[in-house]
């Protein structure tokens, strides 16, 4: 492979184009990314190192073919997948390390980080598929209705419901079974 | 199990965690800055390394960023203006060397200018000779004064121009990297991409130069550069248009020909009748829906082969032209005779709904990279040719009117709640009949952050009715309306009973609950008439 010599001073036009792109990806999206994360960690640290992940990754790889076709779409999934390998590892550490986390107290009415039903529904939304966790943010936690979703993800509207009424009958079990043994 | 849908709404709405707008806008600036730090710790190893010269790219490009990426907004400039811009629906940036600068509507554009279009539908500029340049979000493109009039140099993305009437000796030109398309008075599209250049026409004729061949191209018509670019049909290419509906009633006026300009066939393709009719009954697992020629035993695609089991040919007549899936609605129109005027296929004798065929053809090699989608036109084209040869299949496209309802603003204005400001009666937008405390049969329509699409779609279903939306309202909204059973439609397919009722009728409950009117009138559907057909040769 030839060495390609690189310009320390002015960028080629095609640097500035992706200048261009990248920065304007980053503001159009990084909200859409780290609303994503906070929603499926429950966490803002993990929502940011999820943002910086996400990002990070296209600086160091080749731009993939689905950001240039749908950025939103692709940033969506990233973040989804990001997010719950986040969840996940961090569960695998705490097994890891035998340490019991101790909650910080709650306050009265609170649906803060720390209150248990928040906390179940995180760990339950952690055990779904994650095309289910992708359906399940756009409706509850962006608004989107069941044809947007579908246009966003390139489905029919069909499946977007379906799913949809799947995603929930599982959410509803993991959420009793979880209540049960508490 | 309602109770349980009531609880999951509850948890969802109250405790899955929202993020802070100003900790999210901290954040995000944070995580701005350590991308631009990162950029400048790898940016040594990466000049001298020749396995990341594929990575040099983006890391140049935010080292860049760093110093140059400053969007400030400016006022107008002086000088007699050689385009105004339009409209901004998104960004507008006027791009000049390493700096970009946000453009606000109404302003003025030189000769020599670059400008950008970001987000939104898009932007449009109006040039001095009056013409109107429609740029697509992500489109890229420089205005210049030539010798021989005006000359857009489209980089990237994709115009519609509509070119004022030019003088002999002034032209208009588009041109992108490997082709130049000349003008004299006409609305056409350019669209610039990595693998070449597409020009369709919609009105007038234009000439399209690449190297030293010239060819005019008319309406309806397009030209590429490369035969890797994507097969789309004009109306496709020109979907991302504000004014696509205007744009797409002008093509339709002045088109020569709806003929594919390139024909695609299968290599080899096999069609036997399956032996299974919906009228005999199949059996088994994935047996057909008896009676309905929308349904059927499925296709397998991958990208050698295409393999249709069990299909009718009006649901190959569907996929091959465009018309898609069966919706609901058309399924009882196809199925059951009921609203038979939204059926979209008209004509032809009875087995062409009723015989049910088994297709196992195979693409010309590298047809395809990835496995193709039935709405793919490639595929689409194959499919057309495999009819009209194999089932003497001809078909002429006719606009008819049908009966149908125009969805519109009531007199005291829409009742609608934004799926903002409260929490949905249902967690599912479609539609439900029930039994009330007396017994008495209810029907509802519900919304849970529903558009008026939704809604649309939805009273289409209840009414077996084309339905067109002429409220103009924009957003998502939580309703349920409750009415006695329409008398058709879904309840007429399902058997549902319409009597003595104490709900309001279909269009008092619209009115009365969410402040729209559905007035009938006659909706206008393109319909697919066959002329002629044949059962298929044998193989």
């Amino acid at each position: 492979m030839a060495i390609a010599a690189v310009p320390n001073a002015s960028p080629s036009s095609s640097d500035e184009a992706f200048v261009r792109v990248f920065g304007d990806i980053y503001r159009q999206h990084y909200q859409l990314v780290y609303r994503t994360a906070y929603s499926v960690t429950g966490s803002r640290q993990d929502a940011e190192d999820v943002l910086q992940t996400v990002f990070m990754n296209l600086l160091d790889h080749d731009l993939p073919g689905g950001l240039i076709r749908s950025p939103k779409a692709y940033l969506y999934r990233a973040a989804i997948n990001t997010a719950l390998n986040t969840v996940r590892s961090r569960k695998r550490y705490d097994l890891v390390d035998g340490v019991e986390e101790i909650p910080p107290p709650v306050p009265a009415n609170s649906t803060g980080p720390g209150d248990p039903t928040r906390q179940r529904l995180l760990n339950a939304i952690a055990k779904l598929k994650p095309k289910e966790v992708e359906i399940l943010i756009l409706r509850y936690e962006h608004d989107y209705s069941d044809a947007e979703i579908a246009t966003m993800l390139g489905k029919s509207r069909g499946t977007i419901a379906v799913t949809l009424y799947r995603t929930r009958a599982r959410l509803k079990k993991l959420l009793r079974t979880s209540g049960e043994k508490q | 199990m309602k109770r349980d849908d009531e609880n999951l709404d509850e948890i969802l709405d109250r405790y899955l965690p929202s993020a802070a707008k100003g900790e999210m806008e901290e954040d995000g600036d944070r995580v701005w800055s350590r991308l631009q730090s990162r950029a400048e710790d790898v940016s040594p190893r990466v000049v001298f390394k020749a396995t990341t010269v594929l990575r040099w790219r983006p890391v140049a490009a935010i080292l860049a960023a760093a110093a140059v990426l400053v969007v400030v907004f400016i006022g107008m400039r002086p000088g007699k203006a050689f385009a105004t811009v339009e409209r901004v629906d998104g960004v507008l940036f006027r791009v000049e060397d390493t700096r970009t600068e946000a453009i606000a509507g109404g302003q003025a554009l030189q000769s020599g200018e670059t400008v950008r279009a970001n987000g939104g539908a898009g932007s449009t500029l109006v040039l001095k000779d009056g013409s109107r340049v429609e740029m697509r979000s992500k489109s890229e493109l420089t205005l210049e004064q030539a010798d021989e009039g005006i000359r857009i140099r489209l980089k990237d993305g994709s115009v519609i121009v509509n070119a004022a009437k030019q003088n002999s000796d002034q032209r208009l030109y588009v041109q992108t990297k490997d082709v130049t398309v000349s003008v004299v008075g006409t609305v056409f599209l350019v669209n610039s991409e990595e693998e070449g250049s597409r020009v369709a026409v919609i009105e007038g004729e234009v000439r399209v130069q690449q190297g030293a061949a010239e060819k005019k191209v008319r309406p309806g018509e397009q030209a590429m550069t490369s035969p890797k670019m994507e097969l789309l049909s004009v109306k496709e290419e020109i979907a991302w248009s504000r004014e696509a509906a205007g744009h797409l009633a002008l093509l339709q006026r002045t088109a020569v020909t709806t003929a594919p300009q390139t024909r695609l066939a299968f290599d080899e393709a096999s069609i036997r009748p399956s032996g299974r009719s919906p009228a005999t009954g199949g059996g088994g697992r994935g047996a057909p829906e008896q009676g309905n020629p929308c349904v059927g035993g499925g296709v397998q695609i991958d990208p050698g082969r295409f393999i249709a089991s069990r299909m009718s040919l009006y649901w190959l007549i569907r996929r091959a032209y465009g018309k898609g899936n069966c919706t609901a609605e058309e399924m009882f129109a196809a199925g059951t005779g009921l609203g038979s005027g939204l059926d979209p296929v008209s004509g032809g004798p009875g087995w062409v709904k009723s015989d049910q065929f088994d297709i196992d053809a195979l693409f010309p090699k590298d047809s395809f990279r990835d496995v193709p989608r039935l709405t793919d036109p490639r595929l689409q084209m194959m499919l057309q040719e495999l009819l009209t040869n194999r089932f003497k299949l001809m078909l002429r496209r006719e606009t008819r009117e049908v009966q149908g309802y125009a969805l519109t603003l009531g007199r005291d204005g829409a009742k609608l709640l934004s799926s903002r400001n409260g929490t949905a009666v249902s967690w599912d937008t479609g539609y439900r009949f029930a039994k009330n405390e007396k017994g008495e049969t209810v029907a509802r329509l519900n919304g849970a952050k529903a558009s008026i699409a939704d809604l649309v779609y939805g009273l289409q279903e209840v009414t077996g009715r084309r339905v067109v939306d002429r409220t103009g309202i924009t957003g998502n909204f939580n309703y349920r309306v409750e009415y006695a059973p329409f008398d058709g439609g879904i309840a007429a397919a399902l058997g549902i009973r319409i009597a003595d009722s104490p709900y309001p009728s279909l269009f008092t409950a619209i009115e009365e609950q969410l402040g729209l009117k559905l007035q009938s009138e006659k909706i206008p559907i393109e319909v697919l008439i066959i002329d002629h057909v044949e059962r298929p040769s044998e193989n």
